[in-house]
């Protein structure tokens, strides 16, 4: 949980000079909108005067009442401030669907960006974050750059205009405007100070939430045993502290942030005075009009309107940035070997040979080391040993999730390396350790690989297991509906799925890490008996997990280590005494009934 | 699992007792509350009359009454600064009543969660659950502020002004503003209306998005060993698209704002009439200033309500789906005068059915009695209700039908702290808190001295391994119990159930993946655990199925068989199955 902690404290916190860099870059982000932003800047521009116009026309119109005004003066200037007022409206309504189509585009295509790089890079990639990091860089750091381009253009809007502002009361009247000047600095310095107060309790409240969330998140999970436990008090104890301390942090925190608005509006008004006063006494010696010192009055608030905007706005801008970085981060990162090249050697079939392959993840750890191995076509192989000993690293190699770098690996002859990825992976059905099913129907999940597959041919291939028994739990036959991720599947149904979808691939390579799941005996007697039927008629490369597997086995190969300890059968090794045997007493012979039961009344307690 | 969810009564909370509940909430702090309503009344009124000033400035000019002048500008420096600081005022006394509204609503929840009924607790996913404590509650905080302080401010800014001109101008004068508060009034809630409909759309195709990602993400090997990227991508593509499409939608609801507009109008023709009753000497100048300072105050809740309604109706929906959590599920007060003795532990399921809901039969008639200190295994298929018939035991679930008793006693008859405080549960899933080993081994009984820890470690079997951790018994376990191995994981479960000297024993034993040597270890702690106890297991380790006093065979359900193994080997063909098939040897 620290760890958690850490990377969103970080994420708040980049430098000033960091910050400069990561601005651009997250505006580059847009860069292939640039006209439809250009006419956003102007459409904004184009507000900015007119709403300077219409408080213009006020001040006119103010001026008016000193004298006589005459009905088509005051027809006029109304008229000007209805026509501008209008005009804003219609500038302001095509700026924000301008504005809005090229965000909803850029994340759009950002979003979809970004989902064709991650699923085009390697299967390292998917370990080294978890899932719901993944899943965040799409969704919400998209969604907090939408809100950054909002907010950012919005910003600049409103600073657009104060300059458009300041430049028209210079124009106006040269020593006023300079005396509204002279409250800049002031305005600054408290900018200045409230980003450093900011940062510094936004990085508290920050570490506060991920340890009071932490907190929630385990009392949830724990709740059952609590109550089972009776120690629903006890509970209740811890949480309270802990949500005591967060009133106090956030309060720190609120106290800041809620001072900032009525501090410039403090400011603001004694502004608003100075500038009443000093263009009172112009007005009295006539050497400012009535309608002049009108619109200093009425704009001297508007220069403070960065300050408050700043405050409310400062949290979502440093967000977008830093959600843009981790964005770059994903897009940068390499993608997987060769997609889509065709012109590459097709899959022909054949033995398999290792030739002193050799391979390592990004460490120094070798993986696998000088490791030979012939597999013949139609075999059954069985690879057993250790964690960490490089099983899993074998079956992604072969599918070229990861690619060896020392060495040759041949199929039939050919290099694997440069059978193309397409033609490889369809002559190969692999199940991971925990199968993973799609929402959709049975039948989406069976016809996974080609969705084009016939109704008939899936239910000749679901047959074959137990006669098509494993259906019966299936209401609606194919059409039943799978929930998220298998959802209320047992293991054993899943795995039975899994095992039916590589019989309607009907590849010829079955590569397969066995389930460590406990399944009850009974679903696991139909498992074995789908196993033998899908491996029949093709090469097979089992990790295996279950004494059965191992049993059936032409082969066991032992891997210690990245290497090949031992190969053999299960007799010849048992008698060895090796490194098999070692691993059989510790893995797999309490599997055996009988020997079990011998060892563990031995050393009763 | 998730038929259970329909089952759970889903009480209907209204709109109407949403906001009751939120303003009960509100005068838990009647004072804090009274301070912030006068502080914005008073701080909107100092504004508005900041408005009748500067039309008396400017009428002090006309007239070049210079000491006037000065009193008038003094006038607004005070109007204007008390504004601000009654301004400050309500930021602080809303903060303070948020934060104490969070804190509060927090503890609430909390509580609340821990009165949930088990099935409650076992439907309801963990991350629905936590985003009830954590997103729900952020957004009914916004809500609070600036939603609260915003949205009191928009409502007084169209009455106070309105207020000054009734009393300050001639009934003509009037007719314009209370048009538009009127006109702008009903748009305003037209299109709040509007708007969340199209967010709620836009709400709907996000949560799709995000379960596709979380297939690719999840599914990543199948993806790629199939050949499918294409599909998916494309597949992602549709949902991308129609996100866009349904955020565009509320984008032009947004930028088609029509208040603004009509303020616009409404403006323009007031500041006409202000001209034209000056020209007829019916206004002085002072006077259209004034009026056209609080023209403008009344146009501040068109400025702000497209912010203000969102934070408002997010808030309440969120209060709302809080409000459904808290009071789903809670378990049933129990009455007292209950049986409260020590237990001995002779179990008697007497003729007990369980039905999830109406129709969804888990277990149907099951009867079998254990005497004190015997061991019953439990075995059949998954889903043949192993679990649930031994949750009902300690009342995680209430049998629908039937009786079951312990010591001859009902166990709806029994003090449900008394009878669950007796019972050990070794769940299938072991959970360990991310505190100390230690912590965790005392949490079912927290007297604990530090040398009962350890003897109850050791006959867990999980001395030796503690004892090599970096910090020995104070080590932490991190979230969800990471650093440990499964076996280690059950060893100190077993140390925790062992810690609270059960007399009744309920081990559902699932650990996989485990090596022989840790198997052996775990056999032995188990062994240990259930001496001298009445034990209720459920295992896949046929060992210790055929040691079992008492073997019971459930299908679909239903008790097939029962008895021990000698004879359930020759007369039971389901479990006859089992041992025939576990090993091919």
């Amino acid at each position: 949980m620290a760890k958690n902690t850490e990377t969103i404290v970080q994420s708040h916190t980049i430098t000033s000079s960091q910050s400069n860099h990561s601005l651009l870059r997250t505006l580059s982000l847009f860069s292939g909108k640039s006209k439809q932003w250009f006419g956003v800047g102007i459409l904004m521009v184009a507000q900015s005067f007119l709403a300077m116009g219409i408080t213009l026309s006020i001040s006119k119109g103010i001026d008016l009442l000193t004298g006589e005004p005459t009905v088509n003066r005051i027809m006029l200037i109304v008229g000007s401030i209805l026509l501008m007022g209008m005009l804003q409206w219609v500038c302001g309504y095509f700026q924000k669907k301008l504005a809005q189509r090229s965000v909803i585009d850029t994340l759009q295509e950002l979003q979809n960006k970004l989902f064709r790089s991650m699923i085009c890079k390697n299967i390292g990639f998917f370990s080294k974050n978890s899932s719901g990091m993944l899943i965040s860089r799409i969704t919400g750091d998209t969604e907090s750059f939408g809100q950054f381009i909002h907010v950012f253009v919005g910003q600049s809007g409103v600073i657009m205009s104060i300059f458009i502002l300041l430049a028209a009361l210079f124009f106006i009247d040269f020593s006023l405007a300079c005396l509204l000047v002279a409250f800049i600095p002031v305005i600054i310095g408290a900018a200045l100070l409230f980003k450093k107060l900011s940062r510094k309790v936004s990085r508290q409240m920050y570490e506060m939430f991920a340890e009071l969330n932490a907190n929630i998140k385990e009392s949830l999970a724990g709740m059952t045993i609590a109550k089972n436990f009776v120690q629903e008090e006890a509970m209740r104890q811890r949480f309270l502290p802990i949500n005591e301390q967060a009133y106090k942090v956030n309060m720190a925190q609120g106290r800041v942030f809620s001072s900032i608005l009525p501090l410039t509006n403090l400011l603001s008004s004694l502004g608003i005075c100075v500038i009443l006063y000093a263009g009172g006494r112009g007005v009295l010696d006539t050497s400012v009009s009535f309608g002049v010192l009108y619109l200093f009055v009425q704009t001297v608030q508007r220069i403070w309107d960065p300050i408050s905007s700043f405050a409310n706005f400062s949290n979502q801008i440093q967000d977008g940035m830093a959600a843009a970085e981790r964005i770059f981060a994903v897009l940068e990162e390499g993608e997987e070997i060769d997609l889509s090249d065709e012109s590459r050697e097709e899959w022909r079939g054949g033995d398999i040979r290792f030739k002193q392959v050799g391979f390592s993840y990004d460490s120094d750890v070798r993986q696998l080391e000088n490791f030979s191995l012939t597999i013949k076509e139609g075999e059954r192989i069985a690879v057993v040993g250790h964690t960490g000993a490089g099983k899993t690293t074998l079956a992604r190699i072969l599918l070229r999730f990861h690619d060896y770098r020392d060495g040759s690996i041949t199929v039939g002859g050919v290099e694997l390396r440069s059978i193309g990825l397409k033609s490889l992976r369809s002559q190969i059905g692999y199940i991971p350790q925990v199968p993973f099913l799609f929402a959709g129907t049975l039948r989406d999940n069976l016809t996974y690989s080609n969705a084009e597959t016939s109704d008939a041919s899936v239910w000749s291939a679901a047959c074959m297991i137990n006669g098509g028994a494993w259906l019966e739990d299936f209401p609606e036959g194919l059409d039943t509906q799978i929930g998220e991720r298998g959802g209320n599947l047992s293991a054993g149904q899943r795995q039975l799925i899994a095992l039916v979808r590589v019989l309607v691939k009907n590849p010829s390579l079955l590569i397969m890490d066995e389930a460590t799941a406990n399944i009850d005996p009974f679903t696991e007697s139909h498992i074995r008996q789908a196993l033998k039927i899908v491996m029949k008629n093709r090469t097979n490369v089992i990790i295996a997990h279950r004494l059965s597997t191992i049993l059936d086995a032409n082969k066991i190969i032992v891997l210690s280590s990245g290497q090949i300890a031992e190969e053999g059968t299960h007799e010849e090794l048992m008698v060895r005494e090796g490194a098999y045997k070692q691993l059989y007493d510790t893995y797999y012979r309490h599997q055996d009934l009988n020997n079990w039961h011998a060892s563990a009344e031995g050393e009763e307690v | 699992m998730d038929k259970l969810g329909m089952s759970v009564g889903k009480k209907n909370y209204s709109m109407k007792s949403t906001i009751a509940w939120i303003t009960k909430q509100l005068l838990r702090f009647p004072l804090l509350t009274l301070l912030f309503f006068l502080s914005v009344a008073a701080s909107v009124y100092m504004q508005t009359l900041s408005s009748v000033y500067l039309g008396y400035f400017f009428e002090t000019l006309k007239l070049g009454d210079d000491k006037g002048m000065l009193r008038a500008v003094l006038l607004v420096l005070v109007v204007l600064t008390s504004a601000a600081l009654l301004q400050w005022i309500s930021t602080l006394s809303v903060l303070n009543i948020r934060l104490k509204v969070e804190k509060n609503i927090r503890n609430e929840i909390f509580s609340a969660f821990l009165n949930k009924k088990h099935d409650y607790l076992n439907t309801a996913r963990t991350g629905d659950l936590l985003s009830i404590g954590t997103n729900e509650l952020r957004s009914i905080s916004v809500m609070f502020q600036p939603g609260l302080i915003m949205s009191l401010r928009s409502i007084l800014f169209y009455f106070i002004p309105l207020f000054f001109i009734f009393t300050g101008y001639h009934w003509t004068q009037w007719i314009i503003p209370v048009l538009f508060t009127a006109i702008s009034a009903v748009l305003l809630v037209q299109y709040s209306q509007n708007i969340s409909s199209a967010a709620a759309k836009a709400r709907q195709q996000f949560g799709k998005l995000n379960a596709d990602l979380n297939e690719m993400v999840e599914g990543i090997e199948i993806i790629k060993s199939n050949l499918q990227e294409k599909k998916e991508v494309d597949r992602f593509e549709r949902r991308t698209r129609s996100f866009a499409e349904n955020t565009w939608a509320r984008s032009l609801i947004e930028a088609k704002y029509l208040p603004s507009l009509i303020y616009q109008l409404f403006f323009s023709a007031a500041f006409l009439q202000c001209m034209l009753a000056f020209k007829s000497g019916q206004l002085t100048l002072g006077e259209v200033i004034t009026y056209i300072g609080l023209f403008i105050g009344i146009g501040t809740p068109v400025a702000n309500a497209d912010i203000t309604f969102g934070l408002i109706g997010m808030g309440l929906a969120s209060a709302k789906r809080i409000l459904v959590a808290i009071g789903e599920g809670a378990a049933s007060k129990v009455p007292a005068n209950l049986y409260k003795y020590a237990m001995n532990g002779m179990i008697e399921f007497d003729r007990v059915s369980f039905r999830f809901g109406e129709e969804h039969t888990v277990l149907k008639d099951i009867s079998f009695s254990v005497n004190a200190g015997k061991t019953v295994a439990i075995v059949g298929a998954t889903g043949s209700g192993k679990s649930l018939l031994t949750k009902l035991v300690n009342r995680s679930f209430e049998a629908t039908e039937g009786a079951i008793r312990i010591d001859g006693v009902d166990t709806k008859e029994w003090d449900i702290d008394r009878l669950r405080s007796q019972i050990g549960i070794i769940e299938q899933d072991v959970f360990l808190f991310s505190w100390s080993v230690k912590d965790n081994i005392k949490f079912s009984n927290p007297s604990l001295t530090d040398s009962e820890v350890r003897h109850y470690a050791r006959l867990a079997r999980a001395h030796d391994f503690i004892e090599k951790l970096e910090d020995g018994y104070d080590t932490r376990v991190g979230e969800r119990g990471i650093h440990l191995s499964g076996g280690q994981r059950q060893r100190i479960a077993m140390a925790r159930a062992f810690a609270s000297e059960p007399s009744i024993l309920i081990l559902d034993d699932s650990t996989s993946g485990l090596d022989s040597a840790t198997e052996v270890e775990i056999m032995k702690g188990m062994q240990n655990l259930m001496k001298n106890r009445t034990t209720l297991l459920i295992t896949n380790r046929l060992p210790l199925i055929v040691h079992a006093d008492h073997i019971i065979v459930l299908n679909k359900g239903e008790v097939v068989a029962q008895g021990i193994h000698s004879k359930l080997i020759h007369e039971s063909e389901v479990y006859m199955d089992l041992f025939n098939q576990k090993e091919v040897v």
